[in-house]
């Protein structure tokens, strides 16, 4: 059965790979074992990311992007992130409306996802759902992250090339690129780029980069681009991809010492994510099984005690 | 936990959304997920939507007389690829005779546009559990 399952999505099974991303989405313990058994043979897929905020277009530039990679003949996966109600943990994802006149072309697979109650703008499951895509043999796979502010910056971890898209006339646009998002970008858009305000835009931000140059230069000596896009109707569309491509070269072509430290560091992070997933949702459900959750809750409720007193008795359960 | 997941969205040239916006909050507010296709939908958009986002039921929402046209073709596509996810039509005036028409190709369920959302809820809620219980019987 499980065996079936990973056969049939390193084959190009799409109806397969939707029904793994749902047990991923899910938490289903059979798709941790799917997993394991597909990271092997994933890394041939190139992940482009796409974070900002709300309203720049962020749906709408990754559709022009599926138009151009498919220009080239590439298959593309597409992975789009929208916010979950913290209250019912229902959502209404509607980023694929965009990019709907792709909805029935065999070399495009589209996936919407909720972020169901986590932050920083994509999912511990987004990953896994990267590695399906990437397994069942897509060429690029784009994730468009939430409608980010100022430190959902996960999108990093899992991305090749991460694009920070912005727009003209979003107030002071510079609270956009403080720390942390400008040490992301790869690469900088700002779309809708015919509105009031553009060209003003794009000075802030290479002054931003300028300034922060010492920093990234530390990092791999790649100084991000800004281009200009109009994503509705196409326009810097092939300059943008041009940026993508030059990226792409420097990363896959690029083994500098400081450029491992990246990848190192990525990958630290994310196995640090996914060991702190796991055992606070072993312990939740364990205390959430006994009813020692609400209890607890009770207890700071009735200031019996506090919630730092605890936390700290919780973790002792632990060691 | 298995979430419910499924598709809103509006076929051929029906310009009315508001509907389908409602249907679609009051859905998400019981805690599902919603795919929001929008307008301007093909049977054959529909279909590999479906199949994309692994979803429970497929909505269609509608104010013109469009679904008469478009919902055999889309439950014949779908026979077509062996897909099996409940289709329910909703929003518009659907005459009795319609309705029997709507059944007879195989849609889970309509509803007029008197119908309360909590008998939308129900409904849609018993169509699913119903098609899952069938799913894991076949799977058996």
């Amino acid at each position: 059965m499980l065996s079936d399952i990973v056969e049939n999505i390193l084959a190009g099974s799409l109806r397969a790979a939707a029904r793994l991303i749902r047990k991923i989405d899910d938490g289903a313990p059979e798709a941790t074992e799917c997993l394991k058994r597909l990271y092997p043979h994933s890394g041939n897929a190139f992940v482009i990311g796409l974070t900002g905020p709300p309203g720049v277009g962020k749906s709408t530039l990754t559709d022009a992007l599926i138009e151009e990679i498919r220009k080239q003949g590439k298959t593309v996966g597409v992975l789009a992130v929208d916010p979950s109600s913290p209250f019912s943990g229902g959502a209404i994802l509607g980023d694929r409306i965009r990019m709907q006149r792709h909805a029935t072309d065999e070399g495009v697979f589209i996936r919407s996802m909720a972020t169901r109650g986590e932050f920083g703008g994509i999912t511990a499951a987004t990953r896994g759902a990267v590695v399906v895509m990437d397994v069942m043999g897509k060429d690029f796979v784009l994730v468009e992250t939430v409608g980010v502010g100022q430190d959902e910056l996960d999108i990093a971890r899992i991305a090749d090339t991460t694009i920070i898209v912005l727009a003209p006339g979003l107030g002071d646009s510079i609270q956009a690129i403080k720390a942390g998002i400008l040490e992301i970008g790869d690469l900088f858009v700002i779309n809708k780029a015919d509105l009031n305000g553009a060209e003003k835009t794009e000075q802030e931000i290479k002054a931003m980069i300028d300034m922060g140059q010492s920093t990234v230069l530390e990092q791999d000596n790649w100084i991000p681009s800004v281009v200009k896009t109009v994503a509705n109707r196409l326009q810097g569309i092939d300059l943008l991809w041009s940026e993508i491509d030059r990226h792409r070269h420097y990363f896959t072509g690029n083994v500098s010492p400081q450029f491992l430290k990246r990848k190192r560091f990525n990958l630290k992070l994310e196995l640090i994510e996914m060991v702190k997933q796991r055992l606070v949702d072993s312990l939740l459900k364990k205390m959430d099984d006994e009813g020692e959750l609400e209890q607890a809750v009770e207890q700071i409720l009735e200031k019996q005690t506090d919630p730092y007193t605890l936390s700290e008795k919780i973790l002792k359960k632990l060691v | 936990m298995q979430k419910k997941r499924v598709l809103v969205g509006i076929l051929g040239l029906d310009q009315h959304e508001v509907g389908a916006i409602g249907v679609a909050r009051m859905l998400r507010d019981s805690g599902m997920e919603v795919i929001y296709t929008g307008k301007f939908n093909l049977p054959g958009t529909i279909v590999k939507t479906s199949v994309e986002e692994d979803i429970d039921l497929i909505g269609l929402s509608c104010h013109s007389w469009e679904y008469l046209h478009y919902v055999p073709e889309l439950m014949a596509l779908m026979k077509e690829k062996q897909l099996d996810i409940p289709v329910v039509v909703g929003g518009s005036v659907v005459t009795r005779k319609d309705e029997l028409d709507l059944e007879k190709n195989g849609v889970a369920a309509s509803f007029g546009p008197s119908s309360t959302n909590q008998e939308i809820l129900d409904k849609i809620n018993r169509i699913i559990k119903q098609s899952q219980s069938i799913r894991i019987k076949t799977l058996k």
